[in-house]
């Protein structure tokens, strides 16, 4: 059985009298253990389709099967317990601001009706896991990006998922904070045996620590497999410059003279 | 220095009745914050309810509110309904009626501002999270909605408090009226008094709005 299977997977939004397709019949297996990376320009259908894992989105047809479970056939009360298994962390780490760190973990878990002390013990044990045991007491403004990502994937962990979805969890970061939350990824991948999907435009996350890679264009999957079997630009920059090359053509159909973003 | 007129006010009853006055503002702006802000955090939330029809209703209440001048809408109630409904409100109940129906809109708005500018991932945090939607509202949308609501609000508050001033034109008689009327009464004797009671009703509107004002500031402090 793999642990997540997407089947014929399409989702289209609905604006007024315009139909956009964000993602067309889309098939990925992700196995137990799994590092698999999404990869893509910005506007391919990453964020939706990571949604559709954890139902964030609803797809307009085809399946999400996570653990032998179809997602569209749960209740909302299932589907509610089937997100503890399904945990995920955020681009902007999205942390309760009045709440300190150890608060900030064992919220979920008290609204799940954990007892507080338990619920504590657990928290220490992740944050010297994630290794902030020092940082208990303070608030997440005191904190710096990274610090807060180890938060956020703290608190994912606290309900004992057996996946974390990373929505773009290190694109907020420099490259050295970067490094280390993928190592912290991979620590967890390994330790805890929790299988990890992430989506990501940085060619350099996908290499560094995914074990399985799926390339995503204009809501089509392009590739996927094994990393080493996936064709990847040699361009560390290859989605970027990309971007860049649409808007530039986008800036002259408006008569507007080459923007250059600066890259590196 | 020719005289400021303060003296007046200790004359006989004089800063009794107009601390009296400022009592009958105060309560009519009590009751009428009070119910706004139930009745604005109710509407706030049906604005951000999608129906088409509720949105409209809401819509003209709101341009209605925007467009009257508050005085307009307290002769219509108070002068108005008497004649044409044959209603016997008192004046005061017109007053707070007016105040609630200014308020409640303009604090709706507020509130329906504030749920929109919380950002959609904190809804999907919370659900990815494993939250239900009543669990996502209560702990993770509504207070950050109430601090948001919090220095918007008080500018209306103290608006409201300051525009009460106008009840005296449908006869309350509030604290700019006694003011009024201790001075007609001593223009013979101290025809400076102009000066030194206003001064003092400015003093005493400054003391009735100037702790809401600092409420606020230590309330954005704290929940920074």
């Amino acid at each position: 059985m793999h642990e997540i299977e997407i089947k014929n997977l399409s989702k289209s939004f609905v604006d007024k009298d315009t139909k956009v397709d964000a993602l067309r019949d889309i098939n990925i297996t992700v196995d137990k253990g799994d590092i698999f990376g999404i990869i893509g320009m910005s506007g391919a259908g990453k964020s939706t389709l990571i949604r559709c894992i954890n139902y964030l989105e609803k797809p307009t047809s085809g399946q999400v099967i996570v653990e032998g479970k179809e997602l569209g056939q749960l209740n909302e009360k299932e589907l509610r317990e089937q997100r503890q298994d399904i945990a995920m962390i955020f681009q902007h780490f999205n942390l309760l601001q009045q709440k300190n760190v150890i608060d900030n973990i064992i919220f979920p878990l008290v609204l799940q009706g954990v007892k507080k002390k338990e619920a504590r013990e657990k928290a220490f044990e992740l944050l010297s896991k994630v290794g902030l045991e020092d940082k208990a007491k303070s608030y997440p403004s005191q904190l710096s990006g990274g610090q807060q990502q180890r938060v956020a994937i703290a608190r994912a962990l606290a309900a004992d998922p057996k996946i974390l979805l990373c929505d773009e969890a290190t694109s907020a970061l420099d490259p050295q904070t970067t490094a280390s939350i993928l190592t912290l990824l991979k620590e967890i991948n390994k330790e805890y045996g929790i299988t990890i999907v992430l989506i990501t435009h940085q060619m350099s996350v996908v290499k560094a620590i995914c074990n399985k890679v799926a390339v995503l264009e204009e809501g089509q999957l392009i590739e996927s497999g094994r990393l080493e079997d996936v064709n990847l630009p040699e361009d560390k920059f290859f989605w970027l410059n990309k971007e860049n090359e649409l808007k530039n053509k986008e800036f002259e159909k408006a008569g507007i003279k080459e923007v250059r973003n600066y890259v590196g | 220095m020719a005289s400021l007129g303060i003296d007046v006010l200790f004359k006989g009853t004089n800063f009794l009745r107009l601390l009296q006055g400022l009592w009958v503002s105060i309560e009519i702006s009590l009751i009428s914050v009070v119910l706004s802000i139930l009745l604005g955090l109710l509407v706030g939330v049906l604005m951000t309810v999608n129906n088409k029809v509720l949105h409209a209703i809401l819509k003209v209440y709101l341009e209605t509110v925007r467009i009257m001048p508050q005085m307009v809408l307290l002769f219509i109630v108070y002068f108005g309904t008497t004649r044409v409904f044959g209603w016997d409100m008192s004046a005061e109940t017109s007053a707070i009626f007016v105040f609630t129906f200014w308020g409640t809109a303009e604090m709706g708005d507020l509130v329906r501002g504030s749920i929109k500018s919380i950002p959609a991932i904190q809804f999907e945090s919370a659900w990815a999270l494993g939250m239900d939607k009543v669990q996502t509202y209560f702990y993770i949308i509504l207070p950050q909605t109430v601090r948001r609501l919090i220095p918007l609000s008080i500018n209306l508050i103290t608006r409201m408090i300051k525009t009460t001033s106008l009840v005296m034109m449908i006869g309350i008689v509030e604290v700019l009226k006694v003011a009024q009327q201790i001075i007609e009464a001593n223009r013979k004797t101290s025809p400076n008094a102009a000066f030194g009671v206003f001064l003092v009703v400015f003093l005493l509107y400054f003391i009735v709005c100037w702790p809401i004002s600092r409420l606020a500031t230590y309330l954005e402090k704290r929940w920074a």
